[in-house]
């Protein structure tokens, strides 16, 4: 047995004839001790069904699970069982899941939040996405979004449409094409260029509105 | 991807790591009730915390029990060792000029429940006891029981009585002479006062 699952069974065993309130001062020192367990190490643990290790990858990842499931939904109680649909889907699929590297476990897991998303998204709009005219090439404009203050651009981001926000997220943010978008919504890739593009001019005109230069590449 | 669109996510992951309120554990309570599986180890931690708890009152009881057991280790003591005991004997070599004999003489031990009952039968029932009389027989057996138990012939006190003739004060008081010797009542007496005859004094 491990140190940690040794420690876990000596706490487990004197919480019996601890009172609730003395817990918290266990909690304190199994945190400081979860703050040196490396990641290899803790996707271990969830393989093995290790309580204390599900916990400790829980306060690992959750903070930032739940922005990006708020960035789609842009509700805080949808966010929350967005978040709390896709750690059950993490913790049970853990178990068969090759670990690598930390870079591939954390977009493992940012999918699986998009796709629960996506589903909560799909169930309350059903995508009724306005396939309008083709744009050519629209990725020929050259504005760069990046010279904008970056908290500004987040909480413009929030402010635009599902679809438009939804295919912005999946296109800049994390990085899937149009194919693969086209799949994941069930729409045409030319619907997902297309939102894509009015995306940014809205964008772009909420900038101009607000008096900030839109600077170009 | 262009190069500019390829620090905007860079920028959002940055937002996305600062701190943000929400409800964090009631959505662990939620995830996990249906995720993670109860521990097959779990009756083990309570068997261990049962053990650990039997373990702790034990030996908060055991010295307790020890303080009982000395203050009551006299009595099973004496009820539970009725065999005899011998202890030996040597006789003095100042009457005798013969080397001392050793015998071991087989001594019983005394009952205090007989004693006991010969002192209750003795004494007087109208008078309160001022101490049970079976702790004061255990604590005469367990005094004589200690003590090595010798047989020696007792000397014989011989003296001859001398007369005391010293000048000094003699121990038995000198008799006063009789000045006046007592005549028999059978001899009649004389006339004489009218006064009542008791003895004649020659």
């Amino acid at each position: 047995m491990s140190a940690c699952q040794w420690s876990q069974g000596v706490w487990r065993v004197t919480k019996i004839f601890f009172l609730p309130g003395s817990e918290s001062a266990l909690l304190i020192i199994l945190q400081v001790y979860a703050m040196n367990v490396n990641e290899t190490e803790l996707v271990r643990l969830c393989q093995q069904d290790d309580p204390t290790g599900q916990k400790l990858l829980y306060d690992r990842y959750a903070d930032r699970l739940y922005r990006l499931a708020y960035r789609y939904v842009k509700n805080t109680a949808e966010a929350e069982d967005v978040l709390m649909q896709a750690f059950v889907k993490i913790l049970l699929n853990i178990r068969t899941l090759s670990y690598q590297e930390p870079a591939r476990f954390h977009a493992w897991m940012c999918r699986i939040v998009v796709n629960e998303a996506l589903m909560l998204l799909r169930r309350r709009h059903n995508f009724h996405l306005s396939e309008s005219l083709d744009v050519d090439n629209p990725e020929h404009e050259r504005e760069s979004l990046t010279a904008v203050d970056t908290d500004y651009l987040y909480q413009l981001i929030l402010e635009l449409p599902d679809g438009y926000r939804t295919v912005f997220n999946l296109y800049v943010v994390e990085g899937y094409g149009h194919q693969e978008i086209a799949m994941m919504l069930g729409i045409a890739e030319s619907t997902s260029r297309s939102q894509l593009h009015k995306a940014k001019e809205l964008l772009k005109r909420k900038i101009k509105q607000e008096g900030l230069h839109y600077g170009t590449a | 991807m262009e190069r500019h669109d390829q620090m905007l996510p860079e920028k959002i992951y940055q937002i996305e790591r600062q701190p943000v309120a929400w409800n964090k554990d009631r959505v662990w309570m939620e995830v996990h009730a249906r995720a993670v599986p109860r521990s097959r180890h779990r009756y083990y931690y309570r068997a261990a915390a049962a053990v650990l708890f039997v373990l702790i009152s034990l030996a908060a009881w055991q010295p307790a029990r020890q303080v009982a057991t000395y203050t009551s280790c006299v009595e099973p003591v004496m009820e539970n060792d009725p065999a005899p005991q011998s202890v030996p004997v040597s006789t003095p070599s100042v009457l005798s000029k013969k080397a001392t004999i050793i015998n071991t003489i087989p001594i019983s031990k005394p009952d205090p429940d007989k004693m006991a009952s010969n002192a209750i039968a003795m004494n007087d029932q109208l008078l309160p006891d001022s101490l049970p009389v079976r702790d004061v027989m255990i604590a005469l057996a367990s005094a004589t029981d200690s003590s090595v138990a010798t047989v020696e012939r007792i000397a014989p006190i011989v003296g001859v009585v001398l007369p005391v003739e010293s000048p000094t004060a003699d121990a038995r008081p000198r008799r006063k002479k009789i000045l006046h010797t007592l005549e028999p009542f059978d001899k009649p007496a004389e006339p004489g006062n009218n006064s009542i005859i008791v003895a004649r004094i020659k």
